[in-house]
């Protein structure tokens, strides 16, 4: 039989029926009334419940799992104020859902509790891996996959997102069955014949030399090689800023945004650069909101981020992760998209889709995250920001 | 069963793989300093142990990747009294 893969974007002024009609479609599309994992996406405009209750009676109460998004995308169109599902349905794939509360400050512990509740092996099913989904306001993404690959064990691939709510930044939601809960992880674990692939990607670039971040309070970097923190920012962005008509000693709410968006920081892990998106940061005289892992003494460079290379490399990581499944047949792909790979491409956003879709030429599912999960056998970290990670699941 | 011995670049490409190289080297000279190490290319279980003791005091990320540490080390030498 193996595995089928079908998935809808729509959009509908009612919740219920959003929920309903892209589930539907998705099952039309997949060819089959069996759903075994629902995947879930919606902009903040709808009633999460209501979209939940939709999708779940459409597939017969399907294990679910998803997330609140900031546009949602799949092979025929990338859109904004949507929903978006993707429905799996086979033979070659066993899921088994779990999830964990109130993680912040909490996270080794909750994870652990949470995998306590999966199997850890599934006969016939020798490879496992994770769809992880994570709140988007929470700023311990670094905290919740490294607590989830220790909870999981090393040989488990992750992947999966940090909810979105349509860059408003006020609140974000996962979805887990019937639910939709903030402070809360939900995983989906998937037990498989064939193993999944993962493909990670983004398209920044340094413009500044290492600078080491000196004064930090909370997740905030104050100053940066002594001197306040946005200033240094300014220091280095600011020739390149203007070109783009940014004036960086005017900011205004929208323009400072645009400077983050334009301009991120990134971290030296060895093999290339890590990205953190600063667009937290709202005082337009500093300091600068990192959403992550921060200590004094971290070493950070002023990254830009043209819009060909944020095309590039969306489909290099569709090409990564075709190249890691190897001769494996795919039943369809699961795409975690940065929501500021959208804004820095705007209206060229779907350019970046069409590359993911003819690079792998399959039915295809994507969200815009507020960060992006990655994490390989035997890696440690995965968590990411303005980063395209696209996950195949083989038929 | 020989004691195996944890590379100091290891221990540095691990905490480097969220807040970056640079400062997983700094972070790693700050605790080997502050438990009264020596720099050198390896180190014991034991050795391990007293640094990451010092790092599980950070917050966040550092924090729970030392507690990882101290638990794989433990479990990995079952039988061991650590000092």
């Amino acid at each position: 039989m193996g595995t089928k893969f079908g998935t809808a974007v729509v959009k509908e002024a009612d919740s219920f029926q959003a929920g309903s009609l892209a589930a539907k479609e998705a099952m039309k599309k997949a060819g089959s009334e069996k759903v075994n994992l629902s995947l879930v996406f919606a902009s903040s405009v709808y009633n999460y419940s209501e979209v939940i209750r939709g999708v779940k009676e459409a597939t017969g109460n399907a294990p679910l799992i998803g997330a609140s998004s900031a546009g949602e995308f799949n092979e025929e169109k990338a859109s904004k104020e949507s929903v978006g599902c993707a429905v799996i349905s086979g033979d070659t794939h066993r899921f088994f859902l779990s999830r964990a509360d109130n993680l912040k400050g909490n996270e080794l512990k909750g994870m652990k509790k949470a995998a306590e509740k999966l199997p850890s092996k599934v006969e016939g099913y020798p490879f496992n891996s994770a769809i992880l989904m994570m709140d988007g306001l929470t700023f311990n993404g670094d905290e919740v996959v490294l607590s989830a690959g220790e909870a999981m064990g090393p040989n488990v691939k992750i992947a999966g997102g940090a909810a979105g709510d349509d860059l408003k930044f006020e609140s974000t939601r996962v979805f887990y069955n019937e639910e939709s809960s903030a402070d809360m992880a939900g995983m989906a674990m998937i037990a498989s014949k064939a193993p999944v692939a993962i493909g990670v990607q983004h398209g920044h670039s340094p413009i500044s030399p290492p600078l080491t971040i000196t004064k930090t309070r909370g997740n905030t970097i104050c100053e940066i090689d002594g001197k306040p923190a946005l200033e240094v920012w300014k220091e280095y962005a600011r020739e390149k800023a203007e070109k783009a008509g940014i004036d960086v000693d005017e900011f205004t709410e929208k323009t400072l945004t645009d400077f983050f968006v334009r301009f991120e920081a990134g971290i030296h892990i060895g093999t290339g650069y890590k990205i953190r998106f600063l667009g937290g940061t709202k005082k337009t005289d500093g300091p600068l909101v990192f959403p992550g892992a921060i200590s004094e003494g971290m070493v950070i460079r002023v990254m830009e981020s043209p819009k060909q290379d944020q095309i590039d490399s969306a489909r290099k990581a569709a090409e990564i992760a075709l190249q890691a499944a190897g001769n494996t047949e795919i039943a369809g792909a699961v795409v975690f998209d940065c929501a500021c790979r959208n804004l820095i491409l705007g209206d060229d956003f779907p350019k970046a889709v069409g590359e993911i879709k003819k690079t792998l030429n399959v039915p295809l599912i994507g969200f815009e995250t507020y960060g992006e999960i990655a994490k390989e056998i035997s890696q440690l970290s995965g968590f990411h920001q303005t980063t395209t990670v696209v996950l195949l699941i083989p038929a | 069963m020989s004691e195996e011995k944890v590379r100091r670049r290891k221990l540095i490409e691990h905490y480097g793989q969220s807040v970056g190289s640079a400062s997983a080297e700094n972070l790693i000279s700050e605790a080997v300093n502050n438990v009264g190490l020596d720099h050198k290319l390896e180190y014991t279980a034991d050795e391990i142990l007293k640094i990451c003791n010092f790092l599980k005091k950070k917050e966040g990320y550092i924090k729970i990747l030392s507690l990882i540490f101290i638990s794989h080390v433990k479990l990995s030498y079952p039988d061991k009294e650590f000092s």
